[in-house]
């Protein structure tokens, strides 16, 4: 009698952490799947920024290329960039190929100051305040991704989640952005 | 007994410790880069820079409060700083967010940092608003914001602007909402007369009492007593900006 309620308590405790296991299992894979997908979330609004951009380039390029035929190299720069883009796969690739549209745009802004006849035109401006908006969203939805990404890492590194992830196969697939070299600074003002 | 429990409680002492220490070091680490102050209680108008009068803070808080009953989801808020932050685009985002401005993410920030040499204006619109206040129509109206400013002054052109932005989301039901704003933009316009038609009821008053004992005051009273003032606080709505807008400085 004595012999099997041993048994029976040793069953019982078995039982019950079997359950707290599975409950712990569960819980943790739906909060990773969450997250994951929140991630997700966040990737995708910013492609649509990403993509956004890309479509005004043409236009930019059309009403500069009026007055400033000769930067070519610039252009050519600026159509490679956006070519890239629309053959990349891998997120890698997307954030590379947004990095040199980034930089082809901001040589070309650089460029335009040399052309006054450029900065007055009307359609000019117009372009310049719709890509200045898009970067804006860009650099909103790129610091929601990578906090989101942050978090999401954060939780399939750190112990015990990270058994369960390693399992489950929840992989680290997403790279930070970083912000675009020179984009962070402030513009400078001179008073001359 | 006593002393078997001593040590399980400094054990469970320190895995809260742990635990504390593993939860809250991130949201150290990560936490808010700027300080984002508290808004007003009337939530509209916000004048930390010190622009305006009051007479315009209270305008503004009545249109925003206007504006807001008559869409039943859209906030215009107006924020003014005494200097412009490391990134201006930055703040105005976190501020819109945190803040929670516009019901089903339909609300609009209008924010002026003073420089010392210069002054920044952002329009940042919420997603709910993006189609009818695109980044050119945001910036026309802040080209328009410094035009105002250099002639007429920024009190003025603060003002224009607010109304400018109610204007473009509500199309022509604008009129509406200025006629129900009405009352107090008068008196705050013509304290003058405010002050004769106050003088006269009060004479009105008085003869009630002396001829009719008060019967038509205690009427009045009561009806007023009925319907209920207006006034009081308002806070967001909830929403949400992926930072549509614009900004010009000048």
């Amino acid at each position: 009698m004595n012999k099997n309620s041993n048994s029976n308590k040793f069953i019982f405790a078995f039982l019950a952490i079997i359950v707290v296991l599975a409950f712990f299992v569960i819980t943790t894979q739906r909060g990773l799947v969450d997250q994951r997908e929140a991630v997700e979330a966040s990737w995708s609004d910013i492609e649509i920024q990403y993509q956004r951009r890309a479509d005004l380039i043409p236009n930019i390029v059309a009403t500069v290329k009026e007055q400033a035929n000769r930067e070519q190299e610039i252009f050519t720069a600026l159509a490679d960039a956006r070519s890239k883009l629309s053959g990349a796969t891998t997120r890698e690739e997307v954030i590379a190929a947004n990095q040199e549209v980034s930089s082809g745009l901001s040589r070309l802004l650089a460029v335009v100051e040399n052309y006054p006849e450029l900065k007055q035109n009307e359609a000019f401006e117009q372009l310049r305040v719709q890509l200045e908006g898009t970067e804006n969203r860009i650099a909103v939805a790129r610091k929601n991704y990578n906090d989101a990404a942050r978090s999401y890492k954060r939780k399939i590194k750190v112990f015990p989640t990270n058994m369960i992830a390693g399992m489950l196969g929840f992989t680290d697939e997403f790279p930070y952005i970083q912000a675009d070299p020179g984009s962070e600074k402030a513009p400078e003002v001179s008073f001359d | 007994m006593e002393k078997g429990c001593f040590p399980k409680k400094r054990v469970c002492k320190f895995v809260s410790f742990l635990f504390c220490c593993i939860f809250l070091l991130p949201t150290l680490v990560f936490g808010q880069s700027y300080k984002i102050p508290q808004p007003t209680f009337e939530f509209y108008a916000n004048d930390f820079a010190d622009l305006l009068s009051s007479t315009t803070i209270d305008q503004i808080n009545y249109l925003g409060k206007d504006t807001y009953e008559y869409t039943g989801e859209t906030q215009v808020v107006f924020v003014s700083l005494p200097e412009i932050p490391a990134s201006f685009e930055e703040y105005s985002n976190e501020l819109f967010n945190k803040w929670k401005i516009g019901k089903n993410d339909k609300g609009i920030l209008f924010l002026v940092a003073q420089g010392e040499q210069e002054m920044a204006a952002r329009i940042e619109v919420g997603y709910g608003h993006e189609g009818e206040l695109t980044d050119l129509e945001s910036d026309f109206l802040l080209q328009n914001f410094f035009k105002v400013r250099s002639e007429e002054g920024i009190e003025k052109a603060v003002f224009n602007t607010y109304t400018d932005i109610i204007r473009k989301i509500t199309d022509e039901n604008y009129a509406i909402i200025q006629k129900e704003s009405g009352l107090e933009s008068f008196i705050a316009r013509h304290p003058l007369a405010v002050l004769l038609i106050a003088i006269l009821i009060v004479i009105l008053f008085i003869l009630d009492f002396i001829f009719f004992g008060g019967y038509f005051t205690y009427l009045i009273l009561r009806i007023l007593g009925s319907g209920g003032g207006r006034g009081g606080g308002s806070s967001g709505g909830g929403g949400r900006s992926g930072g549509g807008g614009a900004s010009r400085r000048g």
